[in-house]
């Protein structure tokens, strides 16, 4: 900038100066509405990701039922939603009784195998999940093309979480797997922090385990950890269920709508909390605005007094002070959306895996979730105090207002 | 006000040296591995080095409350600059954390730590500015 440039400027070059002749306080400023975005979007952007990831997650398993062991809650719910090693199975013979009766149109056995602790190749506490490729229709469907859904020897299907990329190299017990294909993210542990393996391949793994020096594998043979079932249109789930329950007491047969009842039960519960929190913050935060504008544009008192004096009008003063407030509370708004998103987006492994919880957070959420709508609210809020703040200043003669009185 | 900044870095270098250890620990510590295989585990690697570098980010707090010219206050500024540009790198390249999201450093240290030294980056970068514009002011004067 040349002496001549910054010796002369306009009105805009003195707003601007006005502006940012204290830097402190406008970050300040910008610091608090940030903070106060931040909860509030935060709050909703969490409430969106779980509510993505259920959908997504009910949608993705695509059975009607799902047989488990009696018992088994928490490891299933801790499999299920966090993708955690979990391993149970159900007694011998059950899947084949399952598969004749009438109105069970498809069975899928899977089995639920951890990896074995290892600092080599650090995949130790991965969920393997071992699926008879020939009878699935919870993985292979999703798979991006016809080429890649036959997953060919030593192939392995990883979950969208697991850091290895298609054609990299997994080793499990002995054996070495190559990535087939990534999954796409779903927010549901189960998905996207899973080795999927077809059983011919965990046979293999089995054999390679028995080497000298390594781990032994010991899969349960017929006795899979859960069996999904897709039914006929014409037959009634409770039925099948029902005829399930009878011919073995120690399994339970969950509908997959069960099945996220506890995660949709404490999002329930989130939601009831949600909306006396959110109006709570909603008048914290208004109450925060109001004596953080007070005091900043109290500060500019004299700027006031000075602009009225060089004979600029009430309005115009209005109207160029509503614009520094209004870009002043988008950029707020806009930093503490972005960092609550940023945040929630990094934890969301930690809300899958340690909360088990299904979360799953995109730009689609921040619709789904209503946050543009809160800022945009919020942004109003902050517009209309700023108005009132210096409407009532403007009611002062300049002069009063260039000593800083009233 | 003048405090703000070195208490703000002294307290994101005490968290940095905390978290691999105690608030989100790192698989070692986690407990969930044996200790002669999680002591050759690139996290537990990558959780030392973060805590020396929250040492440095400590000693760096304390260096800028103590220098007198405006030179030591920037030098000790890039310190915690580097410390934390050191932590984003262990954690996103190399040691890095396991692989698998089921260990305790994936889905608790990792995102920890990361978002811990964006927080002293952008305390670092504020400092900078203010420190650039005080000797820019005392040159005009």
């Amino acid at each position: 900038m040349t002496e001549a440039q910054t010796a002369t400027f306009g009105l805009p070059g003195l707003l601007w100066r006005l502006a940012t002749r204290s830097p402190l306080k406008l970050f300040a400023m910008l610091g608090l509405l940030a903070i106060v975005s931040f909860l509030l979007s935060g709050a909703l952007l969490f409430k969106g990701g779980v509510e993505m990831a259920t959908a997504k997650g009910m949608g993705r398993l695509g059975a009607d039922l799902m047989v488990v062991p009696k018992g088994v809650d928490v490891p299933l719910q801790k499999g299920l939603f966090g993708g955690v090693p979990a391993s149970f199975s159900l007694p011998r013979g059950l899947e084949e009784q399952i598969a004749v009766i009438p109105g069970v149109e498809r069975t899928a056995p899977q089995y639920f195998l951890s990896s074995a602790q290892a600092s080599c190749c650090e995949t130790g506490n991965l969920l393997i999940i071992g699926f008879d490729d020939k009878k699935d229709f919870t993985i292979i469907p999703w798979t991006k093309g016809p080429a890649v859904r036959n997953v060919g020897e030593n192939g392995v299907l990883v979950g969208g979480a697991v850091m290895k990329a298609p054609g990299a190299t997994l080793r499990f017990y002995n054996h070495t797997f190559t990535v087939a294909e990534m999954l796409e993210k779903t927010g549901m542990g189960y998905f996207d922090n899973s080795a999927f393996i077809p059983l011919d391949e965990v046979a293999r793994m089995e054999v390679s385990s028995r080497s000298p020096g390594a781990v032994p594998l010991d899969v349960p043979w017929g006795r899979p950890s859960v069996v999904l079932l897709k039914l006929s249109h014409s037959a009634r789930p409770d039925e099948v269920a029902a005829q399930i329950q009878r011919l073995s007491p120690e399994a339970k047969i969950l509908t997959i709508s069960e099945l996220f009842w506890k995660s949709k039960q404490r999002m329930s519960h989130m939601s009831r909390l949600l909306v006396p929190v959110v109006l709570t913050a909603w008048v914290v935060a208004i109450a925060i605005t109001l004596s953080a504008q007070i005091l900043y544009w109290s500060g500019r008192k004299q700027n006031l007094g000075l602009l009225q004096a060089l004979g600029m009008s009430r309005p115009a003063i209005a109207m160029f002070f509503a614009g520094e407030a209004l870009i002043l509370a988008t950029a707020g708004m806009a930093a503490g959306a972005l960092a609550a998103f940023g945040s929630l987006r990094m934890f969301a492994p930690y809300i899958n895996v340690v909360e088990g919880l299904p979360f799953l957070l995109d730009f689609t959420v921040i619709a789904a979730g209503n946050v543009h709508q809160m800022l945009g609210v919020f942004m109003t809020t902050a517009l209309v105090q700023t108005l009132i703040i210096i409407g009532w200043m403007l009611r002062k003669e300049p002069y009063v207002l260039i000593r800083g009185e009233g | 006000m003048k405090l703000l900044l070195p208490v703000s870095l002294l307290v994101t270098g005490a968290l940095l040296m905390a978290i691999p250890r105690w608030i989100f620990p790192v698989c070692l510590y986690a407990g969930v591995m044996d200790p002669p295989i999680a002591l050759r585990m690139h996290c537990t690697l990558t959780g030392n080095i973060t805590q020396w570098l929250g040492a440095v980010t400590i000693v760096s707090a304390i260096a800028y409350v103590f220098s007198s010219s405006r030179g030591y206050r920037s030098c000790a500024l890039v310190t915690a600059a580097l410390a934390a540009t050191g932590t984003l790198f262990i954690y996103l390249a190399r040691p890095g954390v396991c692989q698998s999201i089921s260990m305790p450093c994936r889905p608790g240290t990792l995102p920890a730590a990361m978002l811990l030294a964006t927080v002293q980056a952008l305390l670092v970068a504020t400092g900078l500015w203010k420190e650039r514009n005080n000797s820019a002011g005392a040159l005009r004067d």
